[in-house]
């Protein structure tokens, strides 16, 4: 303040050049003058103090300014990140708009996010902004050893380092010197942590000259690598999640191959069989056979394992001999391992165990090949080596050992290497599941696995099972065993191949086969003489007509039919995808004709011995079978992705549903249009992408058909154009590509209960309009002038959380939180409804009640009647700090009271709109002091993060209360941050938070706006002060009874009853005089009660009945809500109030 | 002579337990003195008279209290009176009908 300090100095000037120009005695000043002198003396040392505050009052101003500007950019960064997060960017991508957004708020600082890689422990950098390229350079790849870097002793230590001096660092020479060259003179590194305080990477600001840290850089460096964790987790999560799919994708690919795979199997080993029956028992060519067969068997176990991989496989238990298995292996790795890798084998004879053979064998394989990946550049050996072991009181263990010399393993990566997906290989070069698959193979056996490894030290990995007794070697199974017949057999197969073996063996054995390779030829043939047909032999997977429609068919013109199934993607009959229709037998591929001739043995010496059952193996058989007899809707799937179209429909089997599977759009608007009735299909599923037509076009027709069919369309599209265009025809979801089965599963259900329930919604176009501006509103709404902030975070684009502030003519404002139930389209919809209502009923300022009222009543009687909407209303008086709350269905809110230094909830309940007729409102008048600040949040804030609410119950009101001296939208940020972590991150729901802040009271001058203790006493102040208000109004001595009697009545009522009389309980009271009445409000902290349950009495039952009774009679307008007692005094009219 | 709890004057007339109000009697200052006008209503012979004449103010807790000195009065068989009652507080208590109950006196 130096104009301050200098217009002092220039007043004393004056002063004293005043006080020496007075005429005064010859000795001096007089008492009186130097009396004056000190005065003044006094004033200016005031003056001076006065000025000095001033300053410090506005220096700490401009840095509250200051500080609040950089909050708002940081939430604008925050914002800018997380939609980037919330998109389809990359990782680094995401991490670059961070580098660009805290270049806003620095824009002279080059800054950097360097990830850790565990693995290798090093540094890897992930974004830069403004650092040269030779120090990147330095950066990538930095090991994590001491002396190193700021940024590597943070990544080490979990903790900030900051350098404010490079050039006096002693630490770290090589990157001090390279940055001091390429011009950096300070430098800061913040670790980023993710949710559980695990170290992802450094987050680091540099520096060009040598710069002191202040609270602003340390904000940054906070909030930025705050973000960058989540960034890093958000974008690492979402990458495993597509690799999961992709894997999934992957498995139902190899179960389609494999299926095929058993079909050329089948035709070797049917063909290698029919050639061994016809070879003379002496003939050489029969080891040649063996051989075949063998080969056969190996080929037909690896397959399993494919099917395995895709889930599709029986698991066998059976005792084998797990040394057999071992030496193929050790023999196999002999034949193909380059000569540098020496195999060493050490494997004990005869070592049975319980379990799959094929399974184990892929485990010593996958950890035989784990070996090999780390001996491939230097050669050494390969160990493998089956034991028994025992130890006391323990079973006999079979203990398979494979071991190498190569490079060793780290500790991190020792702790790591059964998780899925983690891979020490070059990208590309391993999926990260082969030791993930042994570890679920072993312990699917009842066995443990270990792994021993040092650095340097090679690998040993120890796999332990139980053991079985030895059984006795099964002979080679001659043709002669088999038994031969008569019966007709008619044989269904697609392959040609299969068909003909089959009819070829069978005929061999005696009997009389009609083959057919299309399943309507054999039903056409069945038709024409069903009587003629001894047993049914059909495949399952046949593309016109799966096995099990064609039995079906069958039985329903010959219901004894016997029949065998033959499948290529086996199931066990226990497995989830079983059947509806009965076989005698289900058979695997690939099919040995000696199996097949056995099989067909049995069921028919069993159909001679006994009548057929029909219900042996029933089973919900729901993969591609639109039979109508069957169970469960029918959904019409079009997906052009044949891959896409399997993955989907086995998860709708899985889910429960039938689904008619179509190649595209055109496939499936001709399916639709053959049913015979079209109501047969509970659901549509499109892909909208899809060639011949489009999933526009299908839902087009679809819908012009059938406007009530639901429509779920899966989209991988950005295609905003045909997104609207489909909101146009009323689609009722979406799904954006990738999706798990389980969020696909819950979005079917979904449609298909709002299926039997939802009428005919109207007006599409409109609501599609609609819809597009509820989206709009759902994002926070910043209220530029109103201490008023919000976060929100919708779950989906169709989010249902909706925040509205409505500014009323007096000043007042109407705050609005709802929450629509649902976060689909149909939950749009319902909110642009919402909002509709809301704007027109809520202008004019209604009482709050009446407007909940009148929204239920609308909502009912609206297009979506049977939508939940919790709503919680606010009406709030920025002058006086009165705050009308009523709540249907929201959470509590949380009140801080700065004067009190006090955080509260305020419980308010009710039900949410839209349910019944009369709905339940909860309501409550809050008078808020100045700096009062509250919190309102729907559920997804507290439900979702925190299920048993214990976050909200017991951490945010402690929150709450420390972030109230911080910036409220910084304090909100905060707080959902912290509800984030508390959940692990994981949202299952809108995230809408509300905050505000209560300004200075602004009473007018005829006006009396004070709060009390519950104290005795008080209410004689509140009388004196009344009375002082209307000093200057000529009052009679009845009015001014009246006036007492009615003000000691009410505040009685509040303390006593209201409050309890607990003095730490505040009571409001607001008196404001107009004309001749006085309008009085007292509000205490209670409930409120309902002033026709307390009949006023005048007998002597007790002080409340008699004050409410005087009340009544004093006053005029008397109303109580929500703990406010409301009531006018006629100063004119009062004399005859309390006369009898 | 005289015991004083504020805010009551107590003059003991011969048989006559004379209570003089010395101000308003409302929930601020009657709360605390039930218990002491009880133990103060030993010392009554054969009647007891409230006199109102300074209570510019008796709001629902002191009607309570006047009503308990009177339930008081009746366990002892004393004669119980109101006396100088302002016109207000007159109208209020008739407004409770406390005049059909024992013998009220104005200013």
């Amino acid at each position: 303040m130096p104009e301050l300090n200098d217009a002092l100095s220039r007043l004393h000037s004056a002063l004293n050049e005043f006080l020496q120009a007075q005429p005064g005695p010859e000795e001096g000043p007089g008492p009186e003058e130097q009396q004056a002198a000190r005065r003044i003396q006094d004033l200016e040392a005031q003056l001076r103090e006065q000025a000095q505050a001033l300053a410090a009052a506005r220096d700490e101003l401009d840095r509250e300014v200051r500080g609040r500007e950089r909050m708002d950019r940081l939430q604008a960064a925050r914002m800018k990140v997380l939609e980037q997060v919330m998109g389809s960017g990359t990782l680094e991508r995401c991490l670059d708009v961070l580098l660009e957004q805290m270049a806003e708020i620095f824009p002279e600082h080059p800054a950097s996010v360097l990830l850790l890689d565990p693995v290798h422990n090093c540094l890897r950098v992930g974004a830069t902004l403004g650092l040269p390229p030779s120090y990147s350079a330095l950066m990538e790849g930095m090991k994590l050893e001491p002396g190193g870097s700021g940024s590597v002793e943070a990544c080490r230590s979990g903790r900030r380092v900051v350098v404010d001096r490079l050039e006096t660092q002693p630490s770290w020479p090589l990157v001090r010197e390279l940055a001091l060259n390429v011009g950096f003179s300070a430098c800061w590194s913040e670790p980023i942590l993710a949710a559980t305080g695990e170290v992802l990477g450094v987050f680091g600001i540099y520096a060009k000259a040598p710069e002191s840290h202040d609270e602003r850089h340390l904000e940054l460096l906070t909030e930025a690598s705050r973000l960058a964790g989540l960034v890093i987790e958000h974008r690492r999560g979402w990458e495993q999640r597509l690799q999961v799919e992709k894997m999934d994708a992957l498995g139902v690919l190899a179960g389609g191959i494999a299926h095929d795979f058993n079909n050329i199997l089948s035709a070797i080993l049917s063909a290698a069989e029919l050639i061994e029956w016809q070879l003379e028992a002496d003939s050489p060519a029969r080891s040649k056979l063996e051989i075949i067969y063998k080969a056969g068997q190996r080929a037909r176990e690896l397959n399993q394992q494919v099917l395995s991989f895709s889930r599709r496989a029986e698991e066998k238990r059976i005792p084998f001999d797990l040394s057999a298995v071992v030496k193929e292996v050790a023999a196999l790795l002999r034949a193909t391992l380059p000569e540098a890798i020496r195999i060493h084998s050490d494997i004990a004879s005869s070592v049975w165990v319980m379990g799959d053979p094929g399974q184990l064998h892929q485990v010593i394989m996958n950890l035989a090949v784990n070996g090999y990946q780390a001996l491939k550049q230097q050669g050494g050996t390969l160990s493998l080596g089956l034991a028994e072991f025992e130890e006391p009181g323990a079973p006999r263990m079979a203990l398979l050992t494979v071991g190498d010399t190569g490079a060793g393993m780290s500790q991190a990566v020792r702790e790591r290497i059964f998780e899925p997906f983690f891979t020490t290989k070059p990208e590309g070069q391993g999926t990260g599941l082969g030791l993930s698959v042994v570890h679920g193979i072993v312990h699917k056996h009842g066995g443990s696995i270990q792994v021993d490894s040092e650095p340097g030290q090679g690998a040993r990995f120890q796999v332990a099972i139980p053991c079985q007794p030895p059984q006795p070697r099964a002979p080679f199974e001659l043709a002669t065993e088999v038994q031969g017949g008569s019966e007709h057999i008619l044989f269904v197969d697609d392959e040609d191949i299969v068909t003909a073996l089959a009819k070829e063996g069978l005929q061999a054995l005696g009997y009389q086969v009609t083959a057919k390779t299309s399943a309507f030829d054999a039903l056409e043939v069945f038709k024409a003489k069903p009587d003629s047909f001894d047993l049914l032999v059909t495949d399952l997977d046949m593309p016109s007509l799966s096995g099990a429609e064609l039995t079906r068919r069958m039985r329903r013109i010959r219901p004894d039919l016997p029949a065998l199934l033959v499948t290529g993607a086996f199931q066990a009959p226990d497995s989830p995808l079983g059947l509806t229709v009965s076989f005698a037998e289900i058979l695997g591929k690939p099919l040995f004709t000696k199996d097949l001739a056995r099989a067909v043995r049995r069921a028919m010496d069993s159909c001679r011995l006994k009548p057929p059952s029909l219900g042996s193996i029933d089973k919900a058989f729901a993969q591609a079978d639109p039979a109508p007899e069957a169970n469960g809707p029918l959904v019409l799937f079009a997906e052009d992705s044949k891959v896409t179209r399997s993955l989907i429909g086995s998860w709708l089997a899985k889910g429960g549903y039938r689904v008619l599977e179509a190649r595209d759009g055109q496939a499936a608007w001709e399916s639709y249009c053959a049913a015979p009735d079209p109501s047969c299909f509970s659901l549509l599923v499109t892909d909208l992408d899809m060639p011949r037509m489009s999933g526009l076009e299908l839902v087009e027709r679809v819908r012009g058909r059938d406007p009530q069919m639901p429509v779920l369309v899966l989209t991988a599209s950005a295609d905003m154009e045909a997104l609207n265009q489909v909101l146009l025809l009323h689609v009722n979801e979406f799904l954006n590509k990738p999706f798990d089965s389980q969020v696909l599963l819950e979005h079917v259900r979904r449609l298909m209960a709002e299926r039997k329930s939802r009428q005919v919604s109207r007006r599409f176009a409109e609501t599609a309009q609609a819809v597009r501006l509820a989206q709009r509103t759902m994002e926070a709404m910043p209220e530029p002038d109103l201490p008023v902030y919000s976060i929100c975070e919708p779950l989906t684009d169709a989010g249902g959380d909706v925040f509205r502030c409505i500014r009323h003519a007096d000043g007042s404002v109407l705050l609005v939180l709802a929450d629509v139930a649902g976060h689909s389209v149909l939950s749009s919809y319902a909110v642009a409804s919402f909002l509709g209502m809301l704007s027109s009923f809520a202008q004019d300022g209604p009482d709050l009640v009446e407007l909940f009222q009148r929204l239920n009543q609308n909502i009912q009687g609206g297009p979506f009647p049977e939508t939940a909407i919790a709503v919680l209303g606010a009406h709030w008086d920025l002058a006086t700090g009165r705050m009308h709350l009523v709540n249907a269905g929201n959470p509590y809110g949380i009140w801080h009271r700065r004067s009190l230094a006090r955080t509260e909830q305020v419980v308010l309940r009710g039900t949410p709109l839209g349910l019944f007729d009369q709905t339940r409102l909860s309501e409550k008048v809050l008078v808020l002091e100045p700096g009062d600040r509250m919190l309102f949040g729907t559920d997804g804030l507290f439900d979702t993060l925190s299920p048993d609410r214990a976050f909200f119950r017991d951490r945010v009101p402690g929150l709450w209360q420390q972030l109230a001296s911080r910036p409220i939208q910084q304090a909100l940020g905060a707080l959902c941050d912290a509800a984030k972590q508390h959940g692990a991150g994981r949202i299952t729901d809108d995230l809408l938070v509300v905050g505000l802040e209560q300004p200075p009271w602004t009473p007018a001058p005829n006006q009396l706006l004070r709060t009390y203790s519950s104290v005795a006493g008080s209410t004689d102040r509140a009388d004196r002060e009344l009375k002082e208000l209307l000093a200057g109004h000529p009052l009679d001595r009845s009015s001014r009874f009246s006036l007492s009697l009615a003000l000691h009545e009410a505040l009685n009522n509040g303390m006593e009853h209201g409050n309890g009389g607990d003095p730490g309980k505040r009571i409001a009271l607001d008196c404001r005089l107009s004309g001749d009445t006085v309008q009085v409000r007292v509000v205490d902290e209670g409930p409120g009660f309902a002033l026709e349950a307390w009949k006023p009495e005048i007998s002597n039952v007790s002080e409340r009945h008699r004050g409410l009774a005087i009340l009544h009679r004093a006053t005029a307008g008397l109303r109580m809500r929500g703990g406010e007692l409301e009531f006018q005094i006629d100063l004119k009219g009062a004399e005859h109030d309390c006369q009898s | 002579m005289t015991a004083n709890p504020d805010p009551f004057d107590i003059e003991v007339q011969g048989t006559t337990l004379r209570l003089v109000a010395l101000g308003p009697l409302v929930a601020s200052v009657v709360a605390a003195q039930r218990a002491a006008l009880r133990e103060l209503m030993k010392r009554a012979g054969q009647a007891v008279v409230l006199d109102l004449t300074a209570a510019e103010l008796v709001d629902s807790l002191g009607i309570t209290l006047i009503v308990g000195l009177y339930k008081t009065c009746q366990e002892r068989k004393l004669a119980f009176s109101v006396a100088g009652a302002n016109p207000e507080v007159l109208r209020l208590f008739r407004f409770f009908r406390l005049n059909e109950i024992f013998e009220i006196r104005g200013q």
